[in-house]
């Protein structure tokens, strides 16, 4: 991405919240919180999927396993966001660990079919172990927690606070996932994308190196998760359910496979339209769908691509 | 409205609002929101909600005590996470006074920290949580209709006495399937019975008939069965079709044969009990108006409508009664909470310890030519008991 | 479990797993042929028990709705792959996750369409009254609509088995479906093969719509419980082959069936289990070609 425009993008995110009350209503604050936990959640996708070549239907496993143990840690283990956060992050990447042992072998829609597996079935025990998770019906959280120390200290409960501590842990989020792909271990991942034969016969361990790949972007589906359950101070077992997959793997399709970023402009596009469409009109499912795929008939390479084109 | 009308009441309100500076705070619109699910699998459920309140808009007319109102509906689509985001939309931005919704539970339960935290009067159509009769409750909220436990423990004394003392539990899988299997349970064996085996098909199923083979094995007299939407019509006409229905009775909470699914269901249904709140053939005037009312609407009347109706009448009744003050929300509190409406399913009146009517429960079951409910028992003032409810 | 229960469990499984048969096959044949993933399978069935209804409220009857649908449907795949499948893939022939986002979209704007054109409302699809009540086998009593809706899909399949493997159409499919470069360089007009084998697909999926809605009841949602269980049929037979579509589809019939008596709180996962069982023995499915891309 081209410098000015990720400055100019990078203050206004981060200038956001000052507008609440002047120039526009907290609710576009918090949907945008909702977006950019989104998009942290896309990248982590698209690390698997647009780095990696691994084709995931079941990354809401990750995504929500990162969730209940945010809730859960706040409930049962500490009223911290450090706790919350780190549980979180260990349960998705650990899930990712088991995935990878089951699926790594496996190649395109078989693996997406064996992570969807694993997803539904999170999703079934979330829906049966009623004392633990809430059923079908959820678990209310345990409240905001407060970070910091004295005059720094956050009040997760202000909107602002809430908005600014995503936006933070997403631009680290996507640093991370940036490191990663431009490291060695990155390369050698695109490598074993390009062609598995090749990067064999050059010495790349295929196998370690796919998962691997599946227990770093499983962790920053986690931290999503993890950020969204604080954020909604409430998880329901739809954040395990099949279509918020196929939702996200949309999101990182529509912003552009393999760019990272086009997960942030996807998310705008995919939860940003859904909210305004669905404030007009009760059918907005059909408009919604018209629009995907006019976007594929006219955009394929993704919008991204689109705007770097354009700058 | 038309434009006579419109100039008359812009004028009252500009005048009243130049003479009394104090109600000129008023004069803005009145500002309801409606939260309801209007796509995917709730949509006609949620449509039906809406009608019914509307109904109940247009028979208190577009203003009250001088004052308009506006209602902004946004769609939950039956998802938490949406319905948390709407809820947001409708407090911080367009600033409603009042929140009417919803019908799903997990989306209620979502949706309810947002709404008293902001201190905004929540009436609840529909939604079954026990949660909100009891630790969740909340003086903000009034449901409309019953609760999973008012829906299923009174049955219990009342099957094991009329259909037999031998019981299976075939219910979905999901809170409202499992919650009203648990208070059904409890119920009938207290009151002597015995369930001799319970399934749990998945939400969302479309073959139930693997399903009874174990209920003809276990030899019960009836089924408790809770099942809604599609799912209802599948079951009922599967269970038909393998031959249970005439050897083994089938009861359960409205929504396995309410009006959304009865004329799909077809004969399949007749001879099914079920108990609600509301049935269209209940023969009171206030009923045979309502009914009258829906029609012409072409709608056909169900408890989704009754309840949304209800939930207008009690609304417009409060700000009538508080001349259109919606400020003072410990005053509608107390208005709703004392409030009689007439209402199509009889008198409604709210339980004061937890805010859920105390309800007349009739028992129907489906006759045919043309297939309808038919009343054959009602408990009256079911209540919902005491469970740790601080208003 | 006695033995007519035994028997009746067989006979459900078995009536279940063959319209699983009509559904997977589109899935599996569009795959093999085309590496797409169809989302929109889904909305192909619901569309085709829509039809039937549409047919069977202004013309009369089910068995014309049973027998318009299918065509119907079948010509609406043929334009969805003619005008836009083709294009997107002809531009872009190495992407399989774009034909993904465009079968997601459709599957979107269907359903949409479908409450826009038929409503939310819950709806019945009249089965002929020669059609019920229940039919003696023996020792076990079987409903009569499900004995006819084993037999149509039976019917169906055989025939579907007839065209892929005793007709020079079917020997075109599969050789494409093994290998379509080569199929191309001997002759085979690949293009127009893959039109035909999507609209193919699209009326069977249409066909088990209209055959399965008379069992249950339309609504917009109606295709996506069943589609998903076609998907994990044909990845267990081993996408891309008919043999394995039929295979994982009688196959999931029965685990279904027998697996709510035998194993009552843990059947869903079972499919699950079933599916990872054959993944990690044979990672590309029963009858599944060796991965080549």
């Amino acid at each position: 991405m081209t410098r000015w425009p990720a400055v100019v993008i990078g203050a206004a995110l981060v200038l956001a919240p000052l507008g609440v009350g002047r120039l526009y209503s907290a609710y576009y604050l918090n949907l945008l919180t909702w977006i950019l936990i989104f998009a942290l959640f896309a990248a982590g996708l698209d690390l698997a999927l647009g780095f990696g070549g691994l084709v995931s239907f079941g990354h809401a496993g990750f995504f929500g396993i990162g969730a209940y143990a945010a809730a859960l840690a706040l409930r049962h283990v500490a009223f911290s966001l450090w706790a919350a956060l780190a549980l979180a992050i260990a349960a998705a990447a650990l899930l990712a660990v088991v995935v990878g042992y089951f699926a790594i072998h496996s190649r395109g829609v078989y693996m997406a079919m064996l992570t969807f597996a694993f997803a539904q079935l999170l999703y079934e025990v979330a829906i049966k172990w009623v004392a633990v998770t809430g059923g079908s019906d959820g678990l209310p959280g345990a409240g905001r927690p407060r970070v910091g120390w004295g005059a720094l200290a956050l009040d997760l409960s202000d909107k602002r606070h809430m908005y600014w501590l995503a936006l933070g842990f997403v631009a680290l989020g996507f640093w991370l996932a940036r490191r990663i792909v431009v490291s060695p271990f990155g390369q050698a991942l695109i490598a074993v994308r390009e062609s598995e034969e090749r990067a064999r016969a050059i010495g790349i361990d295929v196998t370690r190196h796919r998962r691997v790949a599946l227990v770093f972007s499983g962790a920053l589906a986690g931290l999503a998760g993890g950020l969204f359950a604080i954020y909604q101070n409430f998880v329901s077992p739809e954040l395990l359910f099949f279509a918020l997959s196929g939702e996200v793997v949309v999101i990182a399709l529509l912003g552009g496979m393999g760019t990272l970023y086009g997960s942030l402009v996807g998310a705008v596009i995919a939860i940003g339209l859904r909210e305004i469409l669905s404030t007009y009109t009760d059918n907005w499912l059909v408009v919604l769908g018209a629009l995907y795929v006019a976007c594929v008939m006219c955009f394929p390479q993704g919008l991204t691509r689109l705007f770097a084109r354009a700058t | 409205m038309n434009r006579r009308r419109f100039i008359t009441t812009t004028t009252a309100a500009g005048l009243g609002a130049a003479l009394f500076p104090r109600a000129a705070r008023g004069a803005d619109p009145i500002k309801i929101g409606v939260l309801l699910p209007f796509s995917k699998a709730f949509a006609v459920l949620g449509e039906n909600t809406f009608a019914g309140f509307m109904l109940g808009a247009k028979e208190a007319g577009p203003t009250i005590a001088g004052r308009s109102y506006t209602i902004i509906k946004e769609d939950d689509t039956a998802d938490p996470s949406v319905g948390v985001s709407k809820v947001r939309k409708l407090i911080d931005r367009d600033e409603v006074d009042v929140i009417v919704g919803t019908i799903h539970s997990g989306v209620a339960a979502a949706i309810r920290n947002p709404i008293v935290d902001a201190k905004k009067l929540w009436l609840n159509p529909i939604a079954t949580n026990d949660l909100l009769a009891e630790q969740g409750c909340s003086r903000y909220h009034f449901r409309f209709s019953n609760s999973a436990w008012q829906s299923a423990a009174p049955l219990g004394p009342w099957a094991k006495a009329k259909l037999g003392d031998r019981a299976y539990i075939c219910v979905f899988n999901f809170a409202f399937g499992q919650q009203s299997a648990a208070h059904f349970k409890r119920a009938f064996t207290e009151a002597g019975g015995t369930v001799v085996g319970e399934s749990f098909p998945p939400f969302n199923n479309t073959n139930y008939a693997p399903y009874f083979p174990a209920i003809k094995d276990a030899k019960p007299q009836f089924v408790f069965a809770n099942f809604a939407g599609s799912d209802a019509v599948a079951f009922i006409k599967q269970y038909a079709d393998f031959g249970l229905k005439g050897p083994i009775k089938v009861i359960g909470p409205s929504n396995l044969v309410s009006e959304d699914v009865l004329s799909a269901q077809g004969d399949a249904a007749i001879g099914v009990y079920s108990n609600s709140y509301y049935t269209p053939s209940y023969d009171i005037p206030k009923n045979r108006a309502f009914v009258k009312l829906c029609k012409d609407a072409g709608k056909e009347p169900d408890h989704f409508l009754c309840a949304g109706y209800d939930a207008a009448q009690a609304l417009f009744g409060a700000l009538r009664e508080t001349k259109g003050d919606v400020e003072n929300k410990e005053r509608l509190i107390q208005i709703i909470t004392d409030m009689r409406i007439d209402s199509p399913r009889g008198a409604l009146r709210f339980d004061p310890k937890n805010h859920n009517p105390i309800s007349d429960i009739h028992l129907r079951t489906v006759q045919a030519g043309p297939l309808r409910h038919v009343v054959i028992d009602v408990l009256k003032d079911v209540r919902h008991p005491d469970m740790g409810c601080v208003l | 479990m006695s033995l007519d229960a035994i028997l009746t469990q067989l006979l459900m499984g078995l009536t279940v797993g063959v319209n699983l048969v009509l559904v997977a096959t589109g899935l599996t044949l569009v795959f093999g042929m085309m590496g797409v993933i169809n989302f929109a399978h889904s909305a192909l069935f619901m569309l085709g028990a829509y039809a039937a209804l549409m047919v069977s409220r202004h013309l009369g009857g089910f068995w014309l709705g049973l027998a318009v649908a299918p065509p119907v449907i079948a010509l609406l795949g043929a334009a969805v792959e003619r005008w836009l499948l083709r294009p997107l893939r002809e531009r872009y022939p190495l992407s399989h996750l774009l034909p993904l986002l465009l079968t997601f979209g459709l599957s979107l704007f269907f359903e949409g369409s479908a409450k826009v054109l038929w409503g939310a409302d819950i709806v019945s699809l009249d089965r002929p009254a020669r059609l019920a009540g229940a039919v003696a086998l023996g020792r076990i009593t079987f409903p009569t609509y499900w004995l006819f809706a084993l037999a149509a899909a039976a019917v169906l399949a055989a025939g579907v088995w007839l065209v892929v493997e005793r007709t020079s159409l079917g020997l075109s499919i599969r050789a494409a479906t093994q290998d379509p470069v080569m199929a191309a360089v001997l002759g085979v007009d690949t293009q127009r093969l893959n039109t035909v084998v999507f609209a193919l697909g699209s009326g069977l999926a249409a066909a088990a719509g209209v055959i399965l809605g008379a069992m249950t009841s339309l609504s917009p949602q109606m295709g996506a419980g069943i589609v998903l269980d076609a998907f994990i049929a044909i990845v267990i037979g081993g996408l891309g082959s008919f043999t394995g579509a039929i295979v994982g589809s009688l196959l999931l019939g029965q685990v279904q069936s027998f697996g709510v008596a035998l194993l009552p709180a843990f059947h869903t996962p079972l499919v699950f289990l079933v599916m990872a069982v054959v993944l990690v023995l044979r990672p590309s499915g029963l009858f599944g070609a060796a991965e080549r891309r």
